[in-house]
């Protein structure tokens, strides 16, 4: 029963990581995984849905302009430590978010953490891999552009 | 780590829609206690004051809470996301104690908004202390003149009344009890009576 991260700092560099990871897992994945773990713990903010404005950039540098809204799912969840556990989905799946907040707790316990770690290895590799293919299919539609030498010389 | 940090309530919109209805209400029916939904709130602040805090403050505003302790100030920011303003002159929302020796010159400072833009001023919720005072009051929203027991003391009561002379400058005010909200717009005339 302790804490994994000693500073502020390391858990915040560590949480990037895994949320980042955790988001894009399959959402029945996420809840079979979390239903395993036996934590008590209090919601503090039960999963709620809402809609947050999406803001978006013409080649990413252009000046922004509202794309639109999006719903976003949002739970936080504490555990007997005094932990937080966050778990933000874009989309309304209650129970997505919910077990991410869980694996959010779970992951900064030092004696639930390793079963967590050892799934998680295993979907950033998925997620690895899915970015290759993904990268190889644009690379495959890539056009060179060149210019040839115009003009009188 | 962590503060003491307390869950929302259940049911959150319903509560916060509830409790903005009563906010309207005290406003538009100025001088009479409106009943707010009863929710647990953290130590430092009413249930009525909390449910308030959760339905007017967002991340779009700031407020300037003097009065708030570590764990208070942790809930307010988890549970709004609200700026936290170190100083009254830049708070849209200002929390003060009715009682207390120092609100009527923070109240100097809060907001009054421009002649361009009055809307932009700042609202003040008053927690409520144990002096009441005797005035009578009119205004829109009152049918007439009629006799009030205000719950705030006389120098607050007669610095409230100085409000009808800046007109339509100021600031709208809430008193928070317990379980009750009661609202005093900038537009309420309010004569302390001398007796």
């Amino acid at each position: 029963m302790s804490t994994r991260f000693s500073s502020e700092e390391a858990l915040r560099n560590a949480r990037l990581d895994w949320l980042s990871v955790l988001v894009r897992v399959p959402a029945q994945d996420l809840i079979a995984l979390a239903d395993t773990l036996s934590l008590s713990v209090t919601e503090l903010k039960a999963p709620e849905v809402g809609l947050m404005m999406t803001e978006g950039r013409i080649h990413a540098t252009g000046q922004p302009f509202r794309l639109g809204e999006v719903s976003l799912t949002r739970c936080v969840l504490q555990d007997d430590l005094g932990h937080l556990g966050y778990g933000q989905i874009l989309g309304r799946n209650k129970a997505q978010a919910r077990a991410i907040a869980l694996l959010d707790l779970a992951l900064q316990r030092t004696e639930s953490a390793d079963e967590v770690e050892s799934r998680l290895a295993a979907w950033r590799q998925e997620m690895d891999e899915l970015d290759a293919m993904e990268d190889e299919a644009i690379q495959e539609s890539r056009v060179n552009f060149f210019t040839l030498v115009r003009g009188e010389a | 780590m962590s503060h003491a940090l307390i869950a929302a309530p259940a049911q959150p919109a319903h509560i916060m829609q509830k409790t903005f209805r009563a906010a309207l209400t005290a406003l538009s029916e100025p001088a009479r206690a409106v009943p707010v939904p009863e929710i647990d709130s953290p130590a430092g602040a009413s249930p009525a004051l909390w449910a308030l805090v959760l339905t007017l403050l967002d991340q779009d505003v700031s407020v300037y809470w003097p009065g708030a302790d570590e764990t208070l100030k942790a809930n307010v920011l988890f549970h709004t996301g609200v700026k936290w303003s170190d100083t009254p002159e830049t708070a849209d929302f200002a929390v003060l104690a009715a009682d207390s020796s120092q609100t009527l010159a923070l109240l100097d400072r809060v907001s009054v908004g421009s002649h361009e833009r009055p809307d932009m001023s700042a609202t003040v919720l008053f927690v409520v202390g144990s002096e009441t005072t005797d005035t009578l009051v009119e205004g829109p929203g009152l049918k007439s003149a009629t006799e009030q027991r205000l719950p705030m003391n006389e120098a607050l009561a007669y610095r409230l009344g100085q409000q009808a002379k800046t007109y339509p400058l100021g600031f709208d005010a809430y008193f928070v009890d317990q379980h009750t909200v009661l609202g005093i717009p900038r537009s309420t005339r309010i004569m302390v009576r001398a007796d």
